[in-house]
């Protein structure tokens, strides 16, 4: 129970359920303590009875008690008093339905307008939702202009329909507060003018009073037809006729000094409503004139609507004295600060800290410096314990202002609940700890916080942290943790939050902590890596000739935790001692790892074992033998040093690694100096010669295409216009400029270029920057186009007219360190401002993405079953991923038979028994002689590499089938076997100790080992087979018992040892249940989103594959968008169709959705009136030949004489193979026999299509007047069939 | 006297074969004497010039004690007697490659990696591979004659 409420014996009450109404003028009686009467507050100095303060309202001050409920302050919750409203006023929140309903019922009798038998008034009936079943009543009553009278008059018949009143209805409208009537002058002829209202009385203002009278007449059953429900909401009661006044606790009085009182808006407000009902009272008292009334009345109920709600459009706003407009109850509420987004929905928390951030490369990344002041103020209850009494102690004596240096306490708990504030302490005997009690102690050095940076996309923007005390106010953070925070230095702010419990300490410290989130399942890699200065330092430390002379190599061991005083041997003894830069990380990387990758600027053609460039990067047992550390191997990419040493040794090991390469190298850098300046960006003057006419012969190339395109030479590309595909050559060759003047540039700059030492270790910078800072900024694009013409026909008042050159268009051939043209400069920048347009509208974009991704899935959970369920419990997958992995412990493997021809496949997996000779190397003489001899055996490893091919198949035909070799798999085998190798000392030279059946057997038992559904049952059986099959190929082929003996030269040890390491891995590589995957997926793709920089992205050149991708096409997937950007149908044709153009294009006319008017030359509407014969001279031939031998019996009496003459066109006919018949054929199969369709040969001169409407009924000679409309829809049919009904000769569905 | 793995004296036949590519350390090709082998060593030409034509006498020991007890693999100072002491250059590393050699007349391939300055020694299985074994410290000791 929550100490905050006094105690009560009441049992706690479930709600059942929440009933929404309206307050009743009596319920508000009802409720009311008191009627209030005057809008002063205090007489004499005391509360005034019938005041604002009545005391029965409740008490808002601590010595008196509630008259009403006698508690005191803090218990008592106010009770609401009314007050009695002169006249009825409009409630301004409920005006616009009043209105709806007044429009829908009888202004005189208060029955509903619209008839009962009305077909609108019956679906409206069935709507169940109450405000749509209104919105279509009113549908149906908006046409009625009378209230309908079916009764007939004098007539007997019993009653029938509505039985309305026949009352003329007016239209109702709304003027600011005001509701208007407005009677319509009827034109009927036979009634008498007379008969009609008052000329002025045509438009009349309605008092809240009349529309309370016309709204109380309304029935309950014709309430619930408009959506409301009688018993908790009867229309009259939407018009105020008694105020409901809030107690105090409300509206509180601050206290300004002793004795005056500020009180709240809202109390202000009530008065002047007070005030201005009794003005109004007493005005009606005194019989005042009518308009005089009416004044009074609006003025009241102005401060009545201003009550609610202040900041009505178009009305003034009520203002207190100062000028200050009065915060209404509607202000309160709305809003994000209002009761309902800011406080009901709101969450903020205790124990938290916020600021600046600011980095820190000498502490861990799971370290965070906090400020004293911080430290000194959250605290943590720690338990008083024999173990930790002196320490508290000590910290209790300390209290909440410790001495510098040192940290206190703030509260004792004591066993009872008793708090004991260290601040206020008087004896010393309140300093007395027991076992048991709790301290409220300030932060320690090591204890845990989370740390968070907003937006949360991530879990990793949640994690763990060490605390570390510091001087100065910003938390210190490790740069190595800034990517997944994605935080800088630039002003960013963080938030701390210290966790009060052991339950959330654990859970901190045991899931949360930045070591267990270095490795992360959204693209099973790490998240954290090297980065900044000290991965230059590692690139350039680790370069060959990269030496360190005693004296620094010495004061870097100091920066080494482990170091034992023993001094690793130089790699140059002689002359003099040096140590050369990769003998530092041979300190730092943990003895286990097995590693071996390539540089990024590694190029194919350095092969061979020992690169002259030192691009392989080769670690063996953590010493690196060669390579430079650069990005792509301290980085976070998948197999990255990082994610090896997570993977293998652990994310403690990974943690120290990163902060120990920080130390070492940052101190090496430091030694060593780095600064980059104007003069890296400077290329030498030939290659500036060189740049210079890349780029001149590029723009004359333009000049060249714009000639092509004036004279119409150019030749438009498929699918674009002409203007398009010029637009799209001048790009490609623009851009090819800046590339090829980029490349230039780069390949000029020496190898001691700092700007290139950035670039190559991956720091900082990338081609296309020293392409803009020394040779080419490039085109400028707006749209994804050239910068358009703002002015008329030009860019720039700068240009000529109709200047499509590279200059006007946007192309800055100037280099930053040129500078940039005026022209330039605002290209650039219009350029530059579409980017930041876009990334402010991208991050509202993807953040809304992201929350629904998380909304739909954030229940989603592996259960204990293994299945993935929802919160309902309902199945979503029966196994996580389908073969129940967790990312996080996959790597990419290489499937090595897939691109294996079949000799390679052979001499890799078959043992070459039936050769006589056969006396392999790698296998003992013994077990050579067993093959050999013993018939079981060979049968075994037959049927070893059969099996090996038949996965081989099943690879390249259902699983593996995009021709890429390498997948997503658990368990690294290659790296295991390494890593057996060197822990083993497997010689290379020497055989294997092995008998290859023992490796059958074996792989065999732990394939069957490798569960991940246990159970015997024929669905579990599937289950499993299915979830292991793909790991179970991998590991067969790599475990071949040829590969092993032979390639591997595992020795028994070893192998019983990888074996083992692969079962344990394969175990640890299942999901925990418990795991919320839903938020993992969701996450994973939401975060990548709001990364996403460019709206699209263009492939230059290759107009088929313009498609929409990025975050507009994420959107088009999550809103299952039916009108996509770019639809697109890729068909896979069968073998026989796909060999030549020819059928190829059969399929595609087949396919194609061709109309009639694609075929079509011309159209004609002939007045033709023998149909046997024709006016046209055309056509004589053939219609006479048609006749003389009918298809099907024609009347000629029933044909029109108007006459659709179509011609089409030959090319598109032989181009879609399309025949007059098939078309014919369309035609009458939409039709039938209302048209008549003749057709010419298809080798005629012109292909000519007549159609003529057949009228079934009459003859023509009778309805020539109706014949002449034909022509008319002949016409029609001209147009619209053109584009509808498009033959193509298959159906389509 | 040490019993020493190797030794032979060497010639220079190239420097740099592929361009130079690092300021201070060169790419020696060298051609043995005597049991014909094939060398590519990197080496620091700023402190060691090494030219194209010169000989120089090239040592492999597991050890530099002159009693030949194992190396610690950690760096002693003082001026102890030492097999370095008639050389000029040393330095010291780790054989982690022997390619196999397994058939006649195939040359055995040996990498060693004095912590990122490589050598690749070429030569007959005989000679070059009995002696050694993978992943063995090593040093080199030159001297010029």
């Amino acid at each position: 129970m929550d100490t905050r409420f006094p105690y009560s014996p009441a049992e706690v009450a479930k709600v059942r359920f929440v009933q929404f109404g309206i307050l009743s003028p009596d319920e508000i009686r009802q409720m009311s303590v008191v009627q209030i009467e005057y809008s002063e507050r205090t007489e004499h100095g005391k509360p005034k009875p019938g005041g604002l303060s009545d005391p029965r309202l409740g008490t808002i001050d601590r010595k008196i008690k509630c008259e009403t409920c006698m508690a005191n302050m803090a218990e008592c919750p106010g009770h609401f008093g009314h007050l009695e409203l002169a006249k009825p006023m409009f409630h301004i929140g409920f005006l616009k339905t009043v209105l709806s309903i007044m429009r829908c019922v009888c202004f005189n009798c208060s029955k509903i307008l619209a008839d009962e038998e009305d077909h609108k008034f019956k679906q409206a009936e069935k709507i169940r939702n109450p405000k749509n079943r209104l919105k279509m009543i009113l549908d149906a009553c908006k046409s009625k202009t009378k209230c309908e009278d079916t009764q007939g008059q004098g007539t007997d018949e019993p009653v029938k329909g509505r039985g309305g009143c026949g009352a003329q209805q007016p239209k109702l409208t709304i003027e600011g507060m005001k509701m208007i009537a407005e009677y319509k002058i009827q034109k009927k002829k036979n009634d008498d003018p007379k008969q009609l209202p008052e000329p002025v009385e045509r438009k009349q203002q309605l008092s809240a009073e009349r529309v309370l009278n016309v709204l109380k007449r309304i029935s309950d059953e014709d309430c619930i037809f408009l959506g409301l429900n009688p018993k908790y909401a009867r229309p009259d009661w939407m018009i105020l006729q008694v105020l409901p006044i809030p107690p105090p606790p409300v509206r509180p009085s601050v206290m300004m000094d002793t004795s005056a009182r500020s009180e709240d808006d809202l109390t202000h407000q009530l008065a002047m409503i007070i005030r201005h009902n009794e003005n109004l009272r007493r005005q009606e008292r005194n019989g005042a004139p009518a308009h005089i009334i009416s004044e009074f009345a609006q003025l009241l109920q102005f401060h009545v609507a201003t009550y609610f709600d202040n900041e009505l459009p178009g009305q003034p706003r009520a203002t207190q004295r100062s000028g200050r407009p009065i915060k209404s109850i509607c202000s309160r509420l709305k809003a994000k600060e209002g009761r309902i987004r800011g406080n009901l929905m709101g969450k903020r928390v205790d124990f938290s800290a916020r600021t600046v951030i600011t980095p820190d490369p000498t502490i861990n990344i799971d370290e965070l410096g906090i400020p004293w002041s911080i430290a000194l103020n959250l605290t943590y209850p720690e338990t008083v314990t024999p173990y930790n009494i002196e320490r508290l102690k000590e910290l209790v004596e300390n209290g909440p202002h410790p001495p510098p240096g040192k940290t206190g306490a703030k509260y004792i708990i004591r066993e009872d609940g008793q708090r004991v504030d260290l601040r206020y302490l008087k004896k010393s005997s309140d300093h007395h700890l027991e076992l048991g009690y709790k301290v409220e102690r300030h932060l320690n050095d090591g204890d845990f916080v989370l740390f968070n940076r907003q937006p949360s996309l991530h879990k990793m923007s949640i994690m763990g942290h060490r605390i570390k005390i510091m001087p100065y106010s910003t938390f210190r953070l490790n740069l190595s943790v800034t990517s997944p925070y994605n935080a800088d230095f630039d002003g960013d702010e963080m938030n701390m939050h210290v966790p009060q419990s052991f339950e959330t300490r654990a859970e901190v410290l045991e899931l949360m902590m930045v070591p267990k989130c270095i490795v992360s399942p959204q693209a099973n890699r790490p998240v954290m890596g090297v980065v900044q200065d000290t991965l230059l330092g590692c690139r350039k430390i680790t370069k060959r000739d990269t030496f360190i002379e005693k004296d620094v190599f010495m004061n870097i061991l100091m920066w080494w935790e482990d170091f034992d005083g023993k001094i690793p041997a130089p790699a140059i003894l002689k002359p003099r001692p040096l140590w050369t830069g990769k003998q530092v990380f041979n300190l730092i990387i943990p003895k286990q790892i097995n590693l071996l990758r390539t540089s990024a600027w590694h190029s194919e053609t350095e092969t061979g074992p020992i690169t002259p460039g030192d691009t392989q990067v080769r670690i063996e047992k953590g010493e690196v033998i060669s390579g430079t550390l650069c990005k792509k191997t301290l980085g976070t990419s998948t197999g990255s040093l990082i994610h090896v040493i997570w993977e293998e040794v652990g994310p403690d090991a990974a943690r120290k690694f990163l902060g120990h390469t920080q130390w070492l190298v940052n101190y090496w850098l430091l030694q060593n100096g780095f600064s980059i300046g104007i003069g890296d960006t400077i290329a030498d003057a030939a290659t500036m010669e060189k740049i210079n006419e890349t780029i001149s012969k590029a723009k004359k190339e333009v000049k060249e295409l714009i000639r092509a395109a004036q004279d119409k030479q150019l030749e438009a590309e498929p699918g674009r216009t002409m203007m398009e595909s010029f637009e799209n050559r001048v790009n490609q060759v623009l851009n090819k400029a800046r590339d090829d003047a980029g490349s230039s540039a780069q390949k000029s700059l020496a190898e001691s270029n700092n700007l290139k030492a950035m670039v190559t270790a991956g720091s900082k910078g990338s081609f296309i920057n020293i392409s803009q800072m020394t040779a080419c900024v490039g085109q400028q694009n707006v749209e994804g186009k050239r910068i358009p013409y703002g002015f008329i026909d030009r860019t720039l008042p700068h240009f000529t007219k109709d200047d499509y050159g590279p200059e006007s268009r946007g192309f800055v051939e100037n280099s930053y360190l040129r500078g940039l043209t005026p022209q330039e400069f605002f290209f650039h920048a219009m350029g530059g401002r579409e980017g930041l347009i876009d990334t402010a509208v991208k991050t509202s974009e993807t953040g809304y993405i992201q929350r629904r991704l998380v909304k739909a899935m954030e229940d989603i959970m592996v259960k204990y079953d293994g299945t993935v369920r929802n919160s309902l419990g309902d199945v979503i997958q029966f196994l996580y991923g389908e073969d129940g992995m967790d990312a996080v412990w996959i790597e990419t493997q290489k499937l090595d038979p897939l691109k294996m021809k079949k000799s390679e496949f052979d001499s890799v997996f078959k043992y070459e028994i039936d050769d006589e000779n056969w006396n392999p190397s790698y296998m003992l003489p013994e077990h050579v002689e067993d093959l050999k001899t013993i018939r079981e055996f060979r049968n075994v490893f037959e049927a070893e590499v059969q099996k090996l091919e038949v996965d081989r198949n099943q690879l390249g035909m259902e699983i593996a089938t995009t021709g890429d070799n390498s997948w997503p798999m658990p368990v690294n085998l290659k790296r295991l076997i390494w890593n057996a190798q060197k822990t083993f000392k497997v010689d290379l030279r020497r055989p294997s100790d092995m008998h290859p059946m023992e490796i059958v057997e074996a792989v065999d038992k732990l394939q069957e080992r490798l569960k991940v559904v246990p159970g015997d049952d024929l669905l579990s059986m599937e289950a499993q087979k299915n979830a292991t099959t793909f790991f179970n190929i991998l590991l067969r082929s790599t475990f071949a018992s040829k590969r092993v003996l032979k390639e591997y030269r595992l020795t028994r040890e070893a192998f019983e040892w990888v074996i083992g390491e692969i079962e344990s891995r394969f175990l640890q590589s299942l999901v925990a249940p418990g795991e919320m995957i839903g938020c993992v997926a969701a996450q994973s793709i939401g975060e990548p989103a709001t990364q996403m920089t460019l709206n699209t992205f263009h492939y230059a050149g290759v107009s088929a594959k313009n498609v929409t991708l990025g975050v507009p096409r994420l959107r088009e997937i999550i809103n299952v968008a039916k009108k996509i950007k770019t639809p697109s149908l890729s068909v896979y044709l069968k073998p026989e169709v796909s060999r030549t153009k020819e059928r190829a294009k059969n399929v595609q006319c087949a396919l194609e959705y061709t109309t009639l008017r694609s075929v079509t030359q011309a159209t004609e509407v002939w007045y033709d009136p023998d149909p046997m014969n024709t006016v046209i001279d055309e056509d004589v031939d053939f219609v006479k030949s048609y006749y003389e031998m009918p298809d099907e019996e024609i009347a000629p009496d029933k044909i029109s004489p108007w006459l659709l003459r179509i011609e089409l066109n030959r090319e598109m006919m032989v181009d879609k193979k399309l025949s007059m018949a098939d078309i014919a054929e369309k035609i009458n199969l939409e039709f039938d026999d209302d048209l008549s369709c003749i057709f010419n040969d298809d080798n005629a001169e012109k292909l000519i299509l007549r159609i003529r409407i057949m009228n079934d009924e009459a003859s023509k000679g009778e309805l020539q007047d109706e014949s002449a409309e034909d022509d008319v829809f002949l016409k029609k049919i001209e147009m619209q069939h053109a584009d509808r009904n498009g033959p193509s000769r298959y159906p389509r569905y | 006297m040490v019993e020493t793995l190797l030794e032979d004296i060497f010639r220079v036949e190239r420097v740099d074969p592929d361009g130079k590519k690092f300021d201070r350390v060169s790419r020696i090709e060298a051609v043995s004497e005597q049991l014909d082998m094939h060398m590519q060593l990197d080496v620091n030409t700023e402190i060691y010039p090494l030219h194209v034509g010169e000989k120089f006498m090239m040592v492999l020991a597991s050890t530099l004690n002159l009693d030949g007890t194992p190396d610690s693999g950690y760096y002693t100072q003082g001026g102890r007697k030492s097999l370095a002491d008639k050389f000029e250059y040393v330095m010291h590393g780790k054989l982690y490659r022997i390619s196999d050699a397994s058939g006649p007349n195939v040359k055995v391939e040996m990498c060693v990696s004095f912590a990122g300055l490589l050598m690749l020694l070429k030569g007959d299985p005989t000679t070059v591979a009995q002696k050694f074994e993978l992943d063995q410290r090593l040093f080199i000791l030159i001297r010029k004659v």
